[in-house]
């Protein structure tokens, strides 16, 4: 088992991660697997290969929701306890922050966090260049290091 | 590397690591290293990304690791086609390139062709009603994952028209090769995309042509330039040559 990256898995959570359920995500990942069983060119290489399994998930993930953002892209720095907020943070709360991203951050950061891919890989999936691609996963980032912050309290 | 273009490589740094003996990368974190804000500021986002990855990776279900891990191999060990001269394929790849390559001269050569095919597009393009467009509400900027969801992929504009207003989209094909089409309010107008060397649109990135197509009485012109691998294709509604030039000349120049 271990002669091999298992990279169906962050194929797997990254499914997950934009659909929030697990049978859709199970599904739309041994769908498009199967697809790409069919249709694999003889000679193709490697990294592209999985890159494009990781891009066919994505379509089918977006097929059925509107998730594209005309929001500006949020720009800074993090703050330094920021991870601590997440190591306070449940699971599923984060897994819900980062559904809740909009389109194309969602994709780069969680792409980027799920270690399926090379940071290139990515950017060209995404259609972006280096630049534009570092400043869309900085948006993202800071967006759930946002949605970390507690809420303020409402008046009674 | 300086240590702007250091912070913009960093920012999509893998948590994991695995990037560190990429050449950009291992530069960007030599620089890093010098630059004690921007040291503190990678160390800041490396915890945070870090911390969110390791939560992020829970253990999957035995069965459904398993079920996914025995697709992904058969998609991984598909045996690859041995390269044999005998092969009539290679052959054929063989045939095809030289082909390819006496192509390639002839259209350098006639490059005064080198938009034709994009204004049959423009001509079929305005054969369509309102009705075969898809409604849509956002800048064009933005339209790149609606058309990735219609199966259209590498759909972008020029640089200063990412926020024009898109009203309706559609894709459809021509020669059997699909066209993104989007409606845009203002100004009113059609702006395609399509591959550029399938249509033979050979023309340099930031060049734009303009072409004049259409009977006298219905005189309208198409604004033509390339964008990486892709065609994009202006036509302005209610409009000629001279206003799509003056439309070209207005927007401002990529960075």
């Amino acid at each position: 088992m271990a002669d091999r990256d298992a990279w169906e898995q962050p194929l797997y959570r990254f499914a997950y991660l934009l659909l929030r359920d697990r049978e859709a995500a199970r599904k739309t990942v041994v769908e498009a697997l199967e697809t790409g069983v069919q249709k694999r060119p003889p000679s193709i290489d490697p990294e592209q290969l999985i890159m494009l399994q990781f891009r066919e998930v994505r379509r089918k993930a977006l097929k059925n929701q509107t998730a594209t953002s005309t929001a500006r892209i949020a720009k800074g720095e993090l703050p330094a306890e920021a991870a601590q907020a997440v190591s306070n943070a449940e699971t599923e709360q984060l897994e819900t922050i980062l559904h809740a991203l909009p389109e194309p951050g969602r994709s780069a950061y969680a792409l980027l966090l799920l270690d399926g891919l090379e940071s290139e890989w990515i950017a060209k999936m995404l259609g972006m260049a280096p630049a534009e691609f570092g400043d869309v996963v900085q948006g993202a980032r800071l967006a759930v290091q946002q949605a970390l912050l507690p809420k303020p309290e409402t008046a009674q | 590397m300086n240590a702007r273009a250091a912070r913009q490589l960093l920012r999509a740094y893998r948590p994991s690591g695995e990037d560190d003996d990429e050449r950009d990368v291992a530069a960007a974190l030599k620089v890093a290293a010098k630059t004690p804000e921007l040291e503190s500021s990678f160390r800041n986002q490396l915890a945070f990304d870090r911390a969110i990855a390791a939560k992020l990776e829970t253990a999957l279900p035995d069965d459904l690791a398993t079920s996914l891990e025995e697709v992904a191999r058969r998609l991984e060990k598909k045996p690859g086609r041995k390269f044999s001269l005998r092969d009539p394929a290679i052959l054929a790849v063989g045939l095809a390139f030289v082909m390819l390559v006496g192509l390639i001269g002839w259209m350098v050569m006639g490059s005064v062709a080198s938009v034709q095919q994009a204004v049959e597009i423009a001509q079929a393009g305005d054969k369509a009603g309102p009705d075969q467009f898809k409604e849509v509400d956002m800048p064009a900027g933005a339209l790149t994952d609606w058309f990735v969801v219609q199966e259209f992929e590498g759909f972008s504009v020029p640089h200063g028209l990412e926020s024009a207003p898109a009203i309706g989209a559609r894709v459809f094909k021509y020669d059997d090769l699909p066209v993104a089409v989007a409606a845009i309010g203002k100004p009113k107008s059609l702006w395609y995309a399509f591959d550029a060397n399938s249509f033979g649109v050979s023309i340099h990135p930031g060049e734009w042509k303009i072409v004049d197509y259409g009977q006298l009485s219905a005189r309208r012109a198409v604004a033509v330039t390339r964008l990486g691998d892709m065609a994009f294709m202006i036509v302005l509604r209610g409009g000629g040559r001279a206003e799509l030039q003056k439309y070209i000349d207005s927007l401002p120049h990529a960075p």
